[in-house]
């Protein structure tokens, strides 16, 4: 007995859907959700056609393991997916469909990817874009030249560490900030979104937030608190002991890069993750200690994206349309923010000045148009 | 659980993309069974999105909405036009609801809200121009309706810069909460690089307590005398543009939006009788206070001293029912505001005020000015809002906002 398939809701088929937006042909019938078996043995079975435009199909995993589901054509190119599926689950699986023949491929954990047979599809609707799967090993030569660009920039940043070092030791605030600035840029370009570098990218350049005296807690480390300081009438020598340990980090984490390598996930994810920091943390103002270096933290980003963007562009242009849109984009706002000449962090509470507004939505329009890589470059077992 | 005569209108999406960049739902809705669903009581049905005029100017004001003023950040004509067909199918998208179609693995999926089936018919909306999108950077320098301008700072208002003016606004409401978020999420989602929001007030309606008009934040039942929207010719005088306008802005209208702070906490501590005399009405039925109930027309004529309705009261001011100011009238569309707590720890709730003029001169600006130092401004601060053009409506499927401005 299968519970949810009493729960038949008088389901329909989606009308003819023009690019124009216009209203199309109706669908010539409605029909309740059809079901299939996703296991080994019976992949597919009980599902053998559907109208075009919306397709809806309850699936259930009649095997033992869990597994993945996908929606596939004959080329390969998948059009939905349910990620993951429990053994005794059932879940529909959504997608939009163009005439043509179809088939679910039931990739049950740790075995080989089992295709189903032939769903017909028929009708006038426009279906979405299939997308060809990348598998892992498909991304791993882009993971490891990242992963070497990213450690080529750790290697120009451990430099600049230690100038920042020597100009703290000085005492001369002026050298001291203007190598602060050059070593904070080349961080901003090296992607540390979201955890990216672990514990080690906090202590290397985490904000103040986590602690519990906030900008005056001893255990708080890295380029932002040298900043609060520099910013903040703290004498250079007395920032002296901080540049050491971010010396010491910076070599901790130049460990780090050598013996793990970043998961291809991550850096998948990390196409529009950097764009959302710039958003959230920069651009706010939430990491700014003083030195009002939002706009070059935030060019700094644009560069690290448009990084990762070049070494996973084989894989990607062939399968995201709009991905020269991403380019004239990151250029635009580059541009946009170039183009700023009196640029202040927005007041809590008050209303951006234009200027800040133009730079914004330029981001934010970014990470919009970089929303669908992720999802694209998802490493799948489908073969 | 079977539901056979659910209504079923279908919401169909493609991704498609253009200078702006943005993935957009395309609509083809059709009802497939049942298209007279109940309507919960006291659930009024919605306006059609396709029209002579926008869908959220005439109605009621419902439970929930919101106005949100945006900023443009584009500078070219095309991307304006883009902005507006974006908007357009978003909308329309958004309107007829039901099932949303799915993305694939092309990109991410909508909200999810209002789950896989969401309502139809549930949502309507106003988007509105300010007048700094007339100007020569989009050609548009000739096209301005007369009387567009930044808002007028009248003698009792305390204006923040920040909840004032915007290029673009847009008023969205619906019976339920979500539906509104979904919309503001999904349109911001849409236009993401063409336009910022520069301002945003969740506003909602009270339900009537116990019949009639229902109550603002003072107590006091809102919005009771005013033109009737089924009276075609009345809307043709008091809320679409007249012939002095642009021909394109035919079908429009002039649409003001104030944020009026009401002082709640020293209102309260004001006695019911003076409440009532400021209003003109009573507090508890809404009747004028030469009586009958809410719907009699206040006796002016027998109270020429104002012993009764004071010369100075609120309504008496506003709409002193002479021949000379019938033409003032406008049509009200307000929405209470509930926006959390002042430096004093004072509530900061008011009225969202929205107003739809033929002639924004000849009607809220008349109005406004016969209203200065009024008693009640003691109670009440202005503190925000702007004076925008309400679009003509999008007549049909091929139509778009705006396409007699931008023809």
């Amino acid at each position: 007995m299968w519970p949810l398939a009493a729960m038949a809701i008088a389901l329909m088929s989606l009308p003819g859907c023009r690019a124009d937006g216009s209203t199309g042909p109706a669908a010539s019938s409605s029909a309740a959700v059809p079901e299939a078996q996703a296991s080994r043995s019976h992949c597919g079975a009980g599902w053998s056609r559907a109208a075009a435009g919306l397709v809806q199909v309850r699936v259930r995993n009649t095997d033992v393991n869990a597994e993945e589901v996908f929606l596939a054509d004959g080329s390969g190119r998948l059009y939905g997916e349910i990620d993951p599926l429990a053994p005794g689950a059932t879940a529909v699986l959504r997608t939009t469909l163009s005439a043509g023949d179809y088939h679910l491929v039931c990739s049950v954990n740790d075995g080989t990817p089992v295709h189903g047979p032939k769903v017909s599809v028929t009708g006038a609707a426009k279906g979405v874009r299939g997308v060809q799967p990348v598998t892992s090993a498909d991304l791993a030569p882009k993971v490891i030249a990242y992963q070497k660009w990213v450690e080529h920039r750790l290697t120009t940043l451990q430099g600049e560490a230690k100038s920042l070092s020597t100009a703290l030791r000085s005492g001369h605030r002026d050298t001291a900030q203007a190598a602060w600035k050059q070593a904070n840029r080349t961080w901003n370009t090296m992607g540390g979104a979201y955890g990216a570098f672990g514990d080690l990218g906090d202590a290397i350049a985490g904000n103040a937030f986590p602690f519990a005296q906030g900008v005056h807690d001893p255990h708080w480390t890295g380029l932002l608190r040298i900043e609060y300081g520099l910013w903040h009438g703290e004498s250079p020598a007395s920032l002296a002991r901080l540049g050491g340990v971010l010396e010491t980090d910076l070599t901790a984490l130049g460990k780090q890069l050598k013996t793990t390598q970043f998961q291809p996930l991550d850096v998948v994810r990390r196409t529009h993750e950097i764009t959302e920091d710039t958003l959230q943390q920069t651009l706010t103002g939430h990491e700014d200690y003083g030195a009002h270096s939002e706009l070059a933290d935030a060019t700094a980003q644009l560069d690290g994206t448009a990084e990762l963007l070049k070494v996973l562009r084989p894989l990607l242009a062939p399968r995201y349309p709009e991905l020269s849109k991403v380019n004239s984009w990151i250029t635009k706002s580059r541009n946009d923010i170039r183009a700023q000449k009196s640029w202040t962090v927005t007041p809590r509470g008050g209303t951006a000045a234009a200027g800040h507004r133009r730079v914004d939505a330029d981001i934010a329009q970014l990470a919009e148009l970089l929303t669908p890589i992720p999802t694209i470059l998802e490493p799948r077992v489908f073969r | 659980m079977t539901q056979p005569n659910r209504r079923t209108l279908l919401r169909a999406g493609v991704v498609t993309g253009g200078a702006g960049a943005i993935a957009v739902a395309a609509t083809a809705g059709r009802a497939l069974a049942d298209t007279s669903a109940p309507h919960a009581a006291g659930r009024r049905r919605l306006a059609a999105f396709h029209g002579r005029h926008q869908s959220g100017v005439l109605g009621d004001p419902l439970p929930a909405a919101t106005i949100v003023a945006f900023d443009l950040a584009t500078s070219t004509r095309p991307d304006l036009e883009e902005l507006l067909r974006t908007l357009t199918t978003t909308l329309r998208a958004l309107t007829t609801g039901g099932v949303a179609a799915d993305p694939g693995i092309t990109t991410t999926a909508g909200t999810g809200l209002l789950g896989p089936d969401g309502p139809t018919h549930a949502l309507e909306s106003v988007v509105a121009l300010g007048h700094r999108v007339f100007t020569d950077t989009f050609g548009l320098a000739g096209a301005k309706p007369r009387r567009l301008r930044a808002m007028d700072t009248f003698p009792n208002d305390q204006l923040d810069p920040a909840w004032c003016g915007g290029d673009v606004l847009i008023t969205l409401q619906a019976h339920d909460r979500d539906v509104v978020t979904n919309a503001l999420r999904e349109v911001c989602r849409a236009t993401r690089g063409s336009m910022q929001i520069r301002w945003k007030q969740d506003g909602f309606t009270s339900a009537p307590r116990p019949t009639g008009h229902p109550r603002n934040l003072l107590g006091f039942k809102d919005g009771i005398a005013g033109p009737d929207p089924r009276d075609d010719k009345q809307m043709g005088s008091l809320v679409w543009a007249d012939g002095g306008e642009p021909a394109w802005a035919a079908g429009g209208s002039y649409y003001v939006m104030r944020r009026i702070r009401m002082l709640v906490e020293f209102w309260d501590r004001v006695s019911t009788s003076e409440q009532e005399r400021m209003f003109g009405r009573r507090k508890d039925t809404g009747a004028p206070l030469t009586g009958g109930g809410e719907g009699s027309t206040p006796d002016y004529g027998n109270d020429p001293n104002g012993s009764a309705i004071p010369l100075d009261s609120h309504i008496r001011m506003a709409n002193p029912r002479t021949p000379a100011t019938a033409a003032s009238q406008f049509l009200r569309r307000s929405y209470s505001y509930d926006a959390g707590v002042d430096s004093v720890g004072n509530l900061d709730m008011g009225l969202m005020f929205g107003a739809f003029n033929a002639d924004l001169d000849r009607q809220f600006v008349a109005v406004q000015k016969r209203l200065a130092d009024e008693p009640l401004v003691d109670y009440i601060t202005p503190v925000g809002g702007g004076y925008f053009f309400a679009l003509p409506g999008v007549r049909n499927t091929k139509d778009f906002y705006g396409s007699t401005l931008l023809a």
